[in-house]
């Protein structure tokens, strides 16, 4: 059969059909593929170029000097920076796993015969549709600590000396992480509840008769099944919140002293408050690097603990 | 909450997506550093009032008339200031500049009967420009029909400010430019976004060289590159109806102990279990009694945090947020962020003074967004315990600079020197005490500061006496290595330490470390 718009000469010659035919295709991404060019490979190799330079950007190209690996030997040395790397792996270390558990509760809870079940779950997915300012907003207000509701809340039930969130070091990451939680929650719900409208129901039958409680069928169906779901869930949160900036510079500008500055608003402060673009380009790389190294490790775990069916 | 999430309606299992967690994972690590920055709140710089603006000219008949009364008192408070400025080490950088202006203001209002200029001007500046700056701009182009000139307005924070530094990196789409604070600005000049001014001002000469030539102007490497247009002098802004309940009075000069005692009166005449603050942040006693480049010592090659002058300033703090509970809580200006709007508590009576300077009497005056019927008066700053004469805080400001990019350099010359001396009239309203001008008719520029609801709003006659004082001692710091930060590596312990996390030889330690070692990296 020959696709209609292909000329018959061309069809005597295979090979050439299909060289041309690839062409086509790539006609087809070509208006993606030159925006992501321009405003994602572009920059982002310019960054890597920038990495090995001090440079201040308001000074123009005239102004750029290549210092090797300077700016990556001083991410052994810069104590701000290895305080920066501690806070995003809590940040992020806390609030995946915990989002991601309350995120499956929430979907399994879904899941069932929920009365008003589309209302309830386009309210779970509220917050990750709303405004970061928005939400900041509203948060810095939550935390109050004199006249917050939730220092209030804490005070009725007999807290004498309710923590002061935003205005202390010790709670200021508890604070954010609480608050990406509540963000994530929803948005892995609704995901997850994709996943599980997947699991044919005619292996819950066979599980049921084979005697499985509802344990028993969680374990040995739902949650092999889900694992595809979970493994998209894991990398695209921890993508997500390693780059945590919009609340925190919203919120807290990276403080009390550097008690909430993660690597994305360190990123920030050294690029575009201190003017050294040199080194916040190789701190932004040592973030995709990082991020792009634990993606892979996750591809390499996922031959064994992802289950397709088919 | 996460700020940038690759979202994709279903699981993605196949392998290619490999490269898409790849690309989106290393675009959003960018879009960190450079998108975002365009995410952030533009609120900084607050709201603003249109204040109308039927007082705000000064007519420059009256101007020159005054002049040749107030140039010789003005000389002669610049000689007394002069003379103090010379006896401490950093003499160029203490400032008599207020005051060297206004001897040949005449006759330069006399012979800068302006060449015809020619060209297109972009001006960017922080200043709304219903503030003001168009009034001005207008009356520019009466003047000069040759040049047409647009005035953008960036706010001044940091959004704002790395907005100005992309435009003036992509080379000619500014021509005049303001800076409103000197690490910023001299990374500029650095950076070659400015021309070097000395030849234009000796060209011009009159009152502007006069100006240009004296103490307290940023220079940098010997060169002019920029001219201050206003004073922002510092002052206490002084709710009149809870210092009365208080039984406080204003007295003309007073110290660091005297004024503890009154903030002490203020903070127990609090009524109806509402607590009430004496001050918002006392203040910086550091910089009063060090005056510029207190950060340094060593010529700026150490930093100077180990001078005691910054531990009894900070405890001093310390004393009022915790034992004398007469300074609004650290704790709550850190949740609510407030650092940025400090007016919100004195407006609305939590605080009944705060330190202050002209560019902020726009919140008073905009009684929509903050309703009171109560008088705002005015106070001298309290002087460091021991020190006679003091410097005061705030400096000569709203640095103006030329691109050395501008296709017209003459006409944004002409433009620069417009702002300085005939235009600086239409700034007023917008809190601007003309920088050239000090030293004329005070009380046409208090009027025009003050706005026309100046009878019910403010003490017109406080206004006069401590806001615009002629002999003040202004601060420019010329040492700036390191200084964007060492500024942060301060607000981050000050934060903890007035917050009771760390002590004040824990604060002190860390500061002066940090800051050593930021000197080291800059230098």
């Amino acid at each position: 059969m020959q696709p209609a718009g292909i000329p018959a000469r061309l069809t005597a010659a295979p090979a050439r059909r299909a060289a041309r035919r690839q062409w086509i295709g790539y006609l087809f991404i070509l208006p993606n593929f030159v925006g992501f060019a321009i405003f994602t490979l572009l920059p982002l190799l310019f960054a890597l170029l920038v990495a090995f330079t001090k440079w201040n950007l308001v000074a123009g190209f005239r102004d750029l000097r290549f210092v090797g690996l300077a700016n990556f030997r001083l991410l052994l040395t810069d104590q701000s920076f290895h305080d920066a790397l501690a806070h995003t792996a809590v940040y992020v270390g806390v609030s995946v796993p915990v989002s991601l558990a309350f995120g499956l509760l929430t979907a399994l809870a879904l899941n069932g015969r929920v009365a008003g079940r589309a209302a309830l779950r386009a309210i779970f997915f509220l917050p990750f549709i709303s405004n970061v300012v928005a939400i900041s907003a509203v948060w810095i207000l939550l935390y109050h600590p004199t006249y917050g509701p939730i220092n209030a809340g804490l005070r009725a039930v007999g807290v004498a000396n309710p923590p002061a969130w935003l205005a202390s070091s010790a709670w200021v990451l508890p604070a954010l992480i609480i608050m990406a939680i509540w963000g994530a929650i929803g948005y892995n719900a609704v995901i997850y509840l994709a996943g599980l409208q997947d699991i044919p129901r005619d292996l819950y039958d066979a599980a049921a008769i084979d005697g499985a409680g509802a344990l028993a069928r969680f374990r040995a169906v739902t949650l092999p099944l889900l694992t595809p779901t979970l493994f998209f869930l894991i990398v695209t949160s921890v993508i997500g919140t390693s780059q945590a900036f919009g609340q925190i510079n919203l919120m807290t500008k990276g403080g009390p002293g550097d008690a909430s500055t993660v690597l994305a608003y360190y990123i920030y402060e050294t690029g575009f408050q201190f003017f050294q673009l040199g080194y916040a380009s190789a701190l932004a790389w040592f973030l995709f690097v990082a991020i792009l190294l634990f993606t892979l490790v996750l591809w390499l775990f996922q031959r064994r603990g992802v289950f397709y069916y088919s | 909450m996460t700020a940038q999430r690759p979202s994709s309606p279903s699981p993605v299992t196949r392998r290619t997506a490999l490269l898409w967690f790849a690309t989106a994972g290393a675009g959003v690590a960018l879009a960190a550093c450079g998108g975002s920055a365009t995410a952030t709140t533009s609120a900084t710089a607050g709201s603003t009032s249109a204040a109308p603006a039927t007082s705000a000219a000064a007519s420059p008949a009256s101007t020159s008339a005054a002049t040749t009364s107030a140039a010789s008192s003005a000389a002669a408070s610049a000689a007394t200031t002069t003379s103090a400025a010379a006896s401490s080490s950093q003499a160029s950088a203490a400032s008599s500049a207020s005051s060297a202006a206004s001897t040949s203001v005449a006759s330069a209002a006399a012979a800068s009967a302006p060449a015809k200029l020619a060209g297109t001007l972009q001006v960017w500046g922080g200043v709304p420009a219903e503030n003001g700056p168009q009034d001005l701009v207008n009356a520019f182009m009466q003047e000069q029909p040759g040049v047409k000139v647009t005035y953008t307005r960036f706010v001044n924070d940091d959004t704002g400010n790395v907005k100005l530094d992309t435009a003036l990196q992509a080379g000619d789409q500014i021509d005049v430019y303001f800076s409103y604070d000197v690490p910023r600005m001299s990374q500029r000049i650095k950076a070659g976004a400015a021309e070097d001014l000395d030849s234009y001002v000796s060209k011009t000469g009159g009152a502007i060289q006069q100006f240009a030539g004296s103490d307290g102007i940023f220079k940098l490497d010997g060169k002019l590159y920029s001219l201050p247009t206003t004073p922002e002098t510092n002052y206490l802004m002084v709710d009149k109806e809870l210092i009365d309940a208080a039984g406080v009075t204003i007295p003309d000069t007073w110290d660091q102990t005297a004024f503890r005692a009154a903030l002490q009166k203020i903070a127990a005449s609090a009524k109806g279990g509402k607590p009430l603050y004496g001050i918002f942040q006392a203040p910086d006693f550091a910089r009063e009694k060090l005056g510029p480049n207190y950060w340094y010592t060593d010529g700026g090659k150490s930093a100077n945090f180990d001078n005691p002058a910054f531990k009894q300033s900070w405890e001093y703090m310390h004393t009022l947020i915790f034992d004398d509970k007469s300074e609004f809580p650290w704790k709550d200006v850190l949740a609510q962020n407030l650092r940025a709007y400090p007016q919100n508590t004195f407006l609305t009576q939590q605080v009944a003074t705060m330190v202050s300077a002209p560019w902020m009497l726009r919140y008073v005056n905009d009684t929509k967004q903050y309703p009171h019927s109560w008088v705002t008066t005015f106070a001298p700053l309290p002087a460091p315990d021991g020190v006679a004469n003091p410097y005061n805080p705030g400096s000569l400001d709203n640095w103006i600079l030329l691109s050395p990019n501008t296709k017209a350099k003459d006409a944004g010359w002409g433009f620069i020197a417009y702002w300085l001396t005939g235009g600086a009239k239409y700034m007023l309203k917008g809190g601007k005490v003309p920088a050239v001008l000090q030293g004329q008719n005070l009380d046409d520029i208090t009027a025009g500061i003050l706005g026309p609801n100046r009878d019910q709003l403010f003490d017109v006659a406080a206004f006069k006496k401590y806001g615009l004082p002629t002999n003040a001692r202004y601060v420019i710091d010329t040492i700036t290595t390191g200084s964007a930060e060492i500024q942060k590596d301060v607000q981050a312990q000050t934060d903890r330490y007035f917050i009771g996390e760390i002590t004040i030889d824990q604060l002190i330690s860390t500061v002066q470390q940090q800051a050593n070692a930021a000197i080291q990296k800059g230098s």
